[in-house]
């Protein structure tokens, strides 16, 4: 059987590449080392596969069809939205796995849309080239939740994904072992009036409920709140709650945290422990 | 009035080159292509992001958008925090008040 092994909880800001000399060397140089730093954890895991949750920026997919969750079964590449330091190229998938867990979710009544090819965006790309290329450049599944695009994935949806994740991989008949990234900012405005603004109180609290492995207590935080507090990005907190809720047993441990207001956003960069057993998934 | 409408112009101005280039050299010619009011028309053309946001258009949408204005993010963020002046001309997005 497949196994989740731990797990990450990375930004993916195109202001580092677009804007890198908006800020000091020094201060851009410790953002950078945050990602080597990731990716010599990720090689510590040994993973065979990268499992990563991103989010589309209304440029992947239009309003001719909105997915609120979507996973990429083939083959891969990107990123759409190319920048400096960020090139656009093919990124190893592993489809059987991909394929195996799209069945697994679409059979236990979670409706999931698929790409059969498909190029990432840089929500994808960042954590891909930054982190996983570094440790092997191991294949990548992505999954894509709806954070930035009205309507948002419900984040009780995103933690039951990330569960049936690690069902499937469980029941997977391979002896891959399987690393998850939830791929976003903490507080960060983009593209609103208060763009810039960075909330490092809602940082921190996420930042804590991430190394108590409390999925419950950012299930619970409304919408509402989130928006108001950390910013319309912030809602990518999605994405953490997928990952931690595929790592068995979650438990965070802080690697970094940047606040950045020239790159607009609260930096976190966690590394998501596996403390548990394999277990069967709660409905 | 459409909100949805109006997603799938900026969303078109975002990613499709055709769409940008078209707008560059006629943006009445390349809007009338879409279900819009005359209201709507004039929004897109003057890069009225305060009013485009106050009826729930999103706002990467418009940041990519906006990027056919040829002006700066702090120009954005001027012009998305205040409404437009009316007959005003291409500068108005200065938060200053009449005294």
């Amino acid at each position: 059987m497949g196994r989740i092994v731990g797990g990450f909880l990375v930004p993916h800001d195109p202001l580092m590449f677009a804007a890198a000399d908006a800020i000091p060397a020094e201060r851009r140089d410790a953002v950078f080392a945050a990602y080597e730093d990731a990716a010599r954890r990720l090689r510590d895991l040994r993973a065979d596969v990268v499992v990563v949750f991103g989010t589309d920026h209304y440029i992947l997919f239009g309003p001719g069809c909105l997915p609120q969750a979507l996973i990429g079964i083939g083959e891969l590449d990107g990123p759409i939205d190319r920048m400096p330091g960020l090139d656009r190229r093919e990124i190893p998938h592993h489809p059987e796995l991909a394929d195996h867990v799209l069945r697994h979710v679409l059979a236990n009544d979670f409706d999931l849309a698929c790409a059969k090819v498909l190029t990432v965006d840089h929500s994808i790309a960042v954590p891909q080239q930054l982190i996983v290329a570094p440790a092997g450049d191991v294949p990548v599944i992505p999954f894509y939740l709806a954070c930035g695009v009205d309507p948002v994935i419900p984040i009780r949806r995103a933690a039951r994904l990330g569960r049936l994740l690690r069902e499937a991989v469980e029941a997977w008949p391979g002896d891959e072992r399987v690393a998850v990234i939830g791929s976003g900012g903490i507080s960060h405005s983009v593209g609103a009036a208060d763009m810039g603004r960075i909330n490092g109180d809602f940082d921190r609290m996420v930042l804590d409920h991430v190394v108590r492995g409390d999925v419950d207590g950012l299930c619970a935080m409304p919408d509402e709140t989130v928006l108001r507090e950390g910013g319309n990005g912030a809602l990518e907190i999605r994405n953490f709650v997928a990952a931690m809720s595929a790592v068995p047993g979650a438990r965070g441990e802080v690697i970094a945290y940047h606040a950045v207001p020239e790159w607009i956003t609260g930096l976190g960069f966690l590394q998501v422990h596996a403390t548990g057993e394999p277990a069967e998934v709660a409905a | 009035m459409s909100l949805t409408m109006l997603e799938k112009v900026l969303y078109d101005l975002g990613v499709d080159r055709g769409a940008k280039k078209a707008f560059r050299e006629d943006p009445d010619a390349l809007l009338a292509r879409y279900r819009l009011s005359v209201d709507e028309v004039r929004l897109l053309r003057d890069f009225d992001l305060h009013e485009l946001a106050a009826r729930g258009v999103n706002p990467m949408l418009l940041m990519g958008y906006w990027r056919l204005s040829g002006e700066s993010i702090p120009a954005y963020l001027r012009r998305i925090a205040a409404p437009l002046q009316p007959d005003a001309g291409p500068d108005t997005t200065t938060t200053e008040r009449e005294s």
